[in-house]
């Protein structure tokens, strides 16, 4: 009985979503004559064009400010200024992508994709960029733009230790060992590619 | 075609269930359950074919005969070969019923359904040329469509295999909710997949299209509603033909004239393709870089 219901719902579901498919085409049917050509003109990248995007995230003014007691108030209006600004260009950047899904979508309709596993690592690709972006947006409204760049470098910092500290252990193998490591990472490496 | 005579397919759904192999414990042929309370007491008068059987009849035969004449006419039908033969099948099929069940034939049940599992088929064969005219450009266009379409109709048939079906559901009506709901998945891939990569679908196309999703959905929702309680039979008789009349009017309004399949875009020179293809990959690069420069260090 329950498959029944489920039927009966998605056959409803469907209904709904074949009539306003057919109204949407029927209200705007899009234009359908226009070139390669003409599509790359139209597709602007602000937030990348944008010069020097990283000195948004430059705290060096932020903390001079915060360093002298008299100032602080003007400190905390430059962390309000610098975050909606960093917001905006994050939408900017959030715009910039959608467009370049839009103009890869225009290439596929004229065929330029080389088989369907390129189209879904492109998708992959530009739904991975969404996301981060998404992020990112997110992070920067919830603390402000110094904590997250702050929190990415802190984390960079991490990665760069661990690796030095892995380093430092590599030279307590013993050189007999060193070609059965080197095998074993390559193998460890090799299926990691694979994923 | 589809709808017009399941009102009088009541009767012959009763005649046949008498005459079934019906136990009650293993799915049977194409029937209600014997003793079921539509064919009896309060609902037992809504059985006998009514005037707004005939008059619903009457309106869907005579869109059909212009929608046959339209196609005559436009030489549409050399276009849409499997849809004109869909369409005059219903044509003549819709009376063909219709005057069996008035008659109180023994065959008319048997006919009915087999008629309609036909019509399942033939529903099929207009999706595949929906498709092939929807997706007849480039070469990897057709195949990221051609995989899409598979992975969702596989999708579906696993669905259907692994869900649970009762004891005691009849064979002909379940195969053909799910075989409706197989039709729609598909043609909503379709109309998903031009979505996407912004193909504009012509009227012609499009009005098929969209009717035999409608007209699959319609199917689910009848079968499944009847499956449910056949005490939904007195709305469901006439929801689903009035559906019906209206898919019928929408193919009249796509089919009236003719228009080509899809507008097939003037790519210019491979040059300026492999210029663009270079582009989106530079824009893509230059996105890339910006993030890594503000957030990798």
């Amino acid at each position: 009985m329950t498959e029944l219901y489920i039927l009966l719902f998605v056959g409803i579901f469907f209904l709904f979503v074949f009539a306003l498919e057919f109204a949407a085409r029927t209200t705007n049917p899009g234009n359908g004559a226009d070139s390669l050509a003409k599509l790359a003109q139209f597709v602007p990248l602000q937030a990348v064009c944008f010069a020097g995007p990283e000195l948004l995230f430059d705290d060096r003014d932020y903390r001079w400010l915060q360093s002298h007691q008299a100032l602080s108030g003007t400190a905390r209006r430059h962390w309000r200024d610098r975050r909606n600004l960093v917001l905006r260009w994050l939408k900017l950047l959030h715009q910039d992508i959608l467009s370049l899904w839009a103009f890869r979508r225009m290439l596929g309709r004229f065929g330029v994709s080389k088989s369907a596993g390129e189209e879904l690592r492109v998708l992959g690709d530009i739904l991975f960029g969404l996301a981060w972006v998404y992020f990112l947006r997110l992070a920067v409204l919830i603390s402000g733009p110094y904590a997250v760049i702050g929190l990415f470098k802190r984390a960079h910092r991490i990665v760069e230790t661990f690796s030095h500290s892995c380093a430092g252990h590599l030279g307590r193998v013993p050189p007999s060992r060193w070609s059965e490591l080197e095998n074993l990472c390559a193998a460890r490496f090799r299926s990691n590619a694979a994923y | 075609m589809l709808r017009l005579s399941r009102s009088s397919a009541s009767a012959t759904l009763e005649r046949l269930d008498r005459s079934g192999t019906a136990n009650g414990t293993g799915p049977r042929l194409a029937c209600w359950q014997p003793g079921d309370r539509y064919f009896s007491g309060k609902y037992a008068k809504l059985r006998p074919v009514v005037v707004a059987d005939y008059v619903i009849f009457g309106l869907g035969f005579a869109l059909q005969l212009m929608l046959v004449w339209r196609c005559w006419v436009t030489q549409s039908w050399r276009a849409f070969p499997v849809f004109f033969s869909f369409l005059l099948y219903g044509s003549l099929r819709t009376p063909a019923v219709m005057a069996l069940e008035i008659l109180r034939h023994p065959a008319s049940a048997s006919v009915y359904w087999l008629s309609e599992i036909f019509l399942f088929v033939l529903m099929f064969c207009v999706g595949f040329e929906v498709y092939r005219r929807v997706f007849s450009g480039p070469a990897p266009l057709l195949s990221v469509a051609g995989w899409l379409v598979a992975f969702s109709l596989l999708g579906t048939a696993a669905a259907i295999y692994f869900g649970t079906t009762r004891p005691g559901t009849l064979i002909i009506p379940d195969v053909l909710r799910k075989a409706g709901l197989a039709i729609a998945v598909w043609v909503a891939v379709m109309l998903g997949v031009a979505r996407y990569y912004a193909i504009r679908v012509r009227r012609n196309v499009l009005g098929i299209m969209i009717g035999v999703g409608l007209l699959a959905s319609v199917s689910v929702i009848n079968f499944a509603a009847l499956g449910i309680a056949t005490s939904y039979f007195p709305y469901m008789r006439y929801i689903g033909p009035l559906l019906f009349l209206g898919i019928l009017l929408l193919w009249t309004w796509a089919l009236w004239s003719v228009e080509p399949a899809r507008v097939i875009l003037s790519v210019g020179s491979s040059e300026s393709e492999a210029a663009a293809f270079q582009q989106w990959h530079h824009s893509w690069h230059k996105i890339s870089t910006t993030l890594r420069r503000c957030f990798g260090s």
